[in-house]
């Protein structure tokens, strides 16, 4: 009896672990491949420029012109200091992806105060509700934020966050969403991220939601008074690591970018 | 024909079964990149005892629920374990009962 527990535990343990190692998928997606190689024409020019300089909150935004003309897009990472996956991929965007047309303005660390104190909120409190439906911004930093946001005047905006659990799985988070405006194409992204999903997580499957865009946000404003195609991205750390995460937000930038013109697929190119 | 309560938690079936609902999961909660399919049981397990806790106490953190998961984990493998014996009881004594030729 004790040698077909000792084999059952074994065989079982033995099994497990060399199925998660066969099982790992290190293939980087296509669309992620594509923007951080260059197409065949010239290089993009890459600028950048300081938001609220000499504050407390100054943080860079990069600039980044692709060599043929398209629309503009603007990506927020770091709107809330702890959500690291919109900060790690807005820094790896801005050092070395590649868009094919248009303008990419990426910020990684926008409320660079909340970034650095590795919190969620900065001075102000939560940058996130500081654009109210009639009104100007309702703090230092918002207002920065917004006059780039008007002087760049982008077709697409995308916000990156994180939540701790599942939409529509664990009742007040919303991880694994994209929330979107009604002229987007959140479905779509949607399924190009669920490509990246293994089967064998269903709860993890990311749902697109249009949003009523009644409420103080960034993506909220930017689709109301900009006639922005806006979009908030929210992946999860449950059962996600850093990485996982980060891949994630990758694949949904890369997405977002193709869809809205801004690159092409490599087999495209 | 009964299979004892002794026999049923330390049964060769039970702790396959546990291992098998709890190391693929522990696994990919250590990095998720190991997840694999085997993690499916023990995975849905997981997440629908979240959700369920989610709505009674929504500020518990997820990482408590492993506690929780480690116990209905040993509660569902005794369980196959327990039914697992019994059909093997009741398959030997079939086998006893046949005449000899």
């Amino acid at each position: 009896m004790r040698r077909r527990r000792i084999l059952a535990a074994g065989g079982v343990l033995a099994g497990t672990v060399v199925t998660s190692v066969a099982s790992r998928s290190p293939d980087e997606h296509d669309l992620v491949s594509a923007a951080r190689h260059p197409g065949s024409g010239d290089e993009p020019e890459t600028n950048t420029e300081s938001i609220l300089p000499n504050t407390d909150h100054e943080t860079t935004l990069y600039e980044i012109d692709a060599p043929r003309d398209g629309p503009t897009a603007m990506i927020f990472g770091g709107v809330h200091g702890d959500e690291y996956n919109g900060i790690d991929v807005g820094h790896e965007i801005a050092e070395g992806w590649y868009p094919d047309a248009g303008t990419l303005a990426v910020v990684p660390e926008t409320d660079r105060v909340a970034v650095e104190n590795d919190e969620r909120e900065g001075i102000d409190g939560d940058l996130n509700r500081h654009f109210p439906v009639d009104g100007d911004p309702e703090s230092e930093l918002a207002r920065g934020v917004w006059e780039a946001v008007e002087r760049h005047d982008p077709d697409v905006v995308l916000d990156l966050h994180r939540s701790l659990g599942i939409y529509g799985v664990h009742r007040q988070y919303v991880g694994q969403a994209i929330f979107h405006s009604s002229d987007a194409r959140g479905d779509e992204l949607a399924a190009a991220l669920n490509d990246a999903v293994p089967w064998y997580l269903p709860m993890h499957r990311f749902v697109a939601r249009e949003s009523h865009l009644s409420g103080p946000l960034l993506f909220h404003k930017a689709a109301r008074e900009l006639d922005a195609v806006a979009y908030l991205f929210e992946t999860t750390s449950f059962l996600f690591d850093r990485e996982t995460k980060n891949e994630m937000t990758r694949v949904m930038t890369a997405a977002l970018l193709e869809r809205h013109g801004l690159l092409e697929a490599e087999g495209k190119r | 024909m009964t299979v004892s309560l002794r026999r049923a938690l330390t049964a060769p079936a039970t702790i396959a079964t546990y291992l098998l609902l709890v190391v693929p999961l522990a696994l990919g909660w250590l990095k998720t990149s190991l997840l694999s399919p085997l993690a499916l049981p023990g995975y849905l397990i997981y997440v629908i005892g979240t959700a369920i806790g989610n709505v009674f106490a929504s500020r518990l953190a997820f990482w408590v629920y492993w506690i929780p998961f480690f116990a209905g984990c040993y509660g569902v493998a005794v369980v196959v374990g327990y039914g697992y014996e019994l059909l093997r009881e009741r398959f030997l004594t079939a086998s006893n009962d046949e005449p000899r030729r």
